[in-house]
């Protein structure tokens, strides 16, 4: 599939930066981070398989977020941060990288990150069900994943 | 519309599909008798803001950045291992293609009609810095050319220096004009170090709705002097750019 980044930034940049910028509490962070959203997508568009992809596009920005916050390891200036430092942190235990994992479930491949399965679902709002719907696990699976990270996430505790 | 199901907490990605009308009937559902009211004050704080957003960062020149984030990164991963053959390459070469990649695979696309346009950077360490036209670079410094086809189905990129020595970059082997990939900022595969020819280096982009030779062009270009406008016969259209090369670095 052949992507016109204009068009595709035009109909869904504003999300993603959106999204970023959320995640990431810092504007011009959260601009390098979309181009960065963009550029993945950009250097695997033959293999981009979507048609509408907001939700891949969300979960790649949710995923690139996390992989800058977790390489910074900065000090969390917001309460919400210091949880997502430590899932970023956590998540990329869990697996080879956030990045890579994510892109593979996006372009056909096996499974998003466990941290963004955990961002999903304790910061957005996704039920387990939710979840497990939008990264096309099981629910049982997602469960799993995030049993992963209890170990290390201890406001994960009665929760999951 | 007053709030009916304050029970639970909607993803603002709901909110996000809802405002791209691409949430399904049932969850939209959801997402009105949820935020009730509130919706619209939601929906009217994205729309201001994605205006916000594609104001400060338009389009084309988002995706010219991306082309060329791309590229650069395409060409830190090549660069070690060719390193050796470029250093001998640069001592020969007014302009060097510096880093090798594949052209992108044919691919089956719709064609949107627009204007053709050449977006030159400059590579600053491992960023790149969008040149105006007419902007300043020097000898040594690493350009990186991304075009848009504005929906012209063939082209070719060339550039002619202050020597009048002209250059493909685009294709770089061959005397025909490739067939342009759709989109934008799409950067060509190869960039390039400039030499120390004097004045400038101006670059040109000619598209045409049907294929043509190489040397079409290059007469025209040669006679360009110091005109603004590449003139060409029919179909045949130029889009140029210039790199002032008056002392840049």
């Amino acid at each position: 599939m052949a992507v016109d980044v204009a068009e595709l930034y035009a109909r869904y940049g504003p999300m993603v930066q959106r999204r970023c910028r959320f995640l990431l509490r810092n504007e011009e962070k959260a601009m390098e981070a979309t181009q960065d959203v963009f550029v993945q997508v950009l250097r695997r568009a033959d293999e981009l398989e979507v048609s509408s992809p907001s939700s891949l596009l969300y979960r790649i920005a949710t995923n690139v977020s996390l992989n800058r916050i977790r390489t910074a390891k900065r000090h969390p200036e917001h309460p919400d941060d210091e949880l997502l430092t430590r899932i970023a942190i956590a998540g990329s235990t869990e697996e080879r990288t956030l990045a890579s994992a994510l892109l593979e479930r996006l372009f056909g491949a096996e499974k998003d990150s466990t941290a963004t399965i955990a961002v999903m679902h304790l910061l957005d709002g996704f039920t387990l069900e939710e979840v497990a719907e939008e990264v096309g696990m099981s629910v049982s699976g997602v469960r799993k994943r995030l049993r992963g990270l209890r170990a290390s996430l201890h406001e994960l505790e009665g929760v999951v | 519309m007053k709030p009916t199901n304050q029970s639970r907490q909607i993803p603002d990605l709901w909110v996000e599909q809802y405002a791209l009308g691409e949430l399904p009937p049932e969850r939209a559902a959801l997402v009105e008798a949820t935020l009730g009211d509130g919706l619209q004050a939601r929906l009217a704080e994205l729309e201001a803001s994605d205006r916000d957003v594609l104001k400060g960062v338009p389009p084309r020149v988002f995706a010219a950045r991306v082309g060329a984030q791309a590229a650069s990164a395409r060409g830190r991963s090549w660069g070690w291992a060719l390193a050796p053959v470029l250093m001998a390459a640069v001592v020969a070469m007014a302009v060097l293609p510096r880093v090798l990649g594949p052209e992108g695979p044919e691919v089956e696309v719709t064609r949107v009609k627009g204007t053709p346009m050449l977006q030159v950077y400059r590579r600053t360490g491992a960023d790149a810095e969008l040149l105006v036209d007419g902007g300043k670079a020097g000898a040594g410094d690493v350009l990186q050319v991304s075009y848009t086809s504005g929906g012209a189905e063939f082209g070719a990129v060339g550039s002619i220096d202050g020597n009048g020595v002209i250059t493909w970059h685009l294709p770089i082997r061959g005397r025909s004009a490739v067939v342009l990939q759709p989109g934008s900022g799409v950067p060509l595969a190869e960039s390039y170090e400039l030499d120390d020819a004097p004045d400038h280096e101006r670059f040109f982009f000619v598209t045409s709705p049907a294929d043509f030779d190489l040397a079409e062009v290059e007469d025209a270009v040669r006679s360009w002097g110091t005109h603004e406008d590449l003139e060409l016969d029919a179909p045949l259209r130029a889009t140029v750019f210039t790199v002032d090369k008056g002392g840049a670095r």
